[in-house]
């Protein structure tokens, strides 16, 4: 298999997937529709992923370790209570460091 | 939802400056997966040029490294593009956001500045351009967080196809993404309709991941945001 008729097909197939919204024209992108749902994407992909790397490994459902679940629950309140996205990292991996510690992880 | 008029008023604070700022938690959560992802294309036998050239043409985390399994257990050409179209299906709403804020751009611009949306510039600006900047103010916010995010993501697939990215585990730096992304979720859940949304993707994709593989997120995203949708046109009618 050629590596870069790969890369080079998926970034085609990839970009024809960002812009097929423009492609399809204003009507499209402004629809009453396309605006109640574009709105909702964000916390959707975010959940999804956060979800996921918790839950899921190797494609199959697993119990996640407590302190990766631990630092994950203190990021959500960091962020909530400061507006600060940046908390979550702060505040995230510390936590998950003393849980290794403990031998939580 | 999206402010898309033109005419909102340019803010005081620099487009670049914001930008900047509001991207260096989603930069320092991309190093440890940029680096995973250059050492897992040194040990899918790739060249450099073959790695950085995967990295610059899909600028997609995931998908690259589905192609990898695809190219490393020989899948064949059409297995690996499927796999990363599948992966990227949910970049359809990501170009539908780009069409949205650039609507006073020409066509051909915003087709041009289609190409390096992914998931981080897709929150940055939907969350910033929902009440911010007019056209001029959106692009330099938009091409900075690009900037950042292009610059780390292909820096940091370098160094770690050189080093082979062994990160010691107890740094736990590959909680990093999903640190930042869940702290980008506390702000992005405000309403009823954003709880709905998050938690039938959350839901999903734990549910239907050993069923479906790689469809798991497009489909929790499409669920959880169509659906949440759909339930808050019901209560409003």
């Amino acid at each position: 298999m050629n590596t870069m008729t790969v890369f080079a097909l998926a970034a085609i197939a990839t970009y024809l997937l960002r812009s097929l919204v423009i492609l399809a024209g204003d009507r499209v992108a402004q629809s009453p529709a396309l605006e109640s749902v574009i709105g909702l994407v964000s916390p959707a992909v975010l959940a999804a992923i956060v979800a996921s790397a918790l839950l899921v490994h190797g494609g199959s459902v697993a119990v996640p370790d407590p302190a990766g679940l631990a630092a994950v629950l203190g990021a959500l309140v960091a962020v909530r209570r400061t507006g600060n996205v940046a908390a979550a990292l702060f505040v995230g991996l510390p936590i998950y460091w003393l849980g290794a510690l403990v031998g939580l992880a | 939802m999206v402010a898309v008029d033109p005419s909102v008023t340019r803010t005081s604070d620099p487009a670049t400056r914001r930008a900047a700022r509001d991207t260096v938690p989603f930069a320092i959560a991309l190093v440890p997966l940029s680096l995973a992802i250059g050492g897992a294309s040194a040990a899918a036998g790739l060249s450099a040029v073959e790695a950085v050239f995967g990295a610059v043409a899909l600028l997609a985390g995931a998908a690259q490294l589905a192609a990898l399994e695809t190219i490393r257990s020989d899948g064949g050409v059409v297995v690996a593009v499927t796999v990363v179209v599948l992966v990227n299906l949910r970049f359809v709403f990501y170009g539908a956001g780009v069409a949205r804020w650039f609507v006073a751009a020409s066509r051909r611009q915003r087709l041009l500045l289609v190409f390096p949306v992914v998931d981080q510039t897709f929150l940055l600006c939907q969350d910033r351009f929902t009440t911010e900047g007019d056209l001029a103010w959106r692009r330099r916010y938009y091409l900075t967080v690009t900037a950042v995010l292009a610059g780390t993501y292909i820096a940091g697939q370098v160094v770690g196809f050189h080093l082979g990215a062994s990160l010691p585990a107890a740094l736990g730096l590959h909680l990093a993404a999903p640190l930042a992304f869940a702290g980008m979720l506390a702000k992005a859940t405000r309403s009823r309709a954003d709880l709905v949304a998050a938690l039938v993707a959350a839901i999903t994709v734990v549910a239907v991941s050993s069923v479906v593989g790689p469809v798991a997120l497009p489909l929790a995203v499409v669920l959880g945001a169509v659906g949440a949708a759909v339930s808050t046109r019901k209560e409003s009618s």
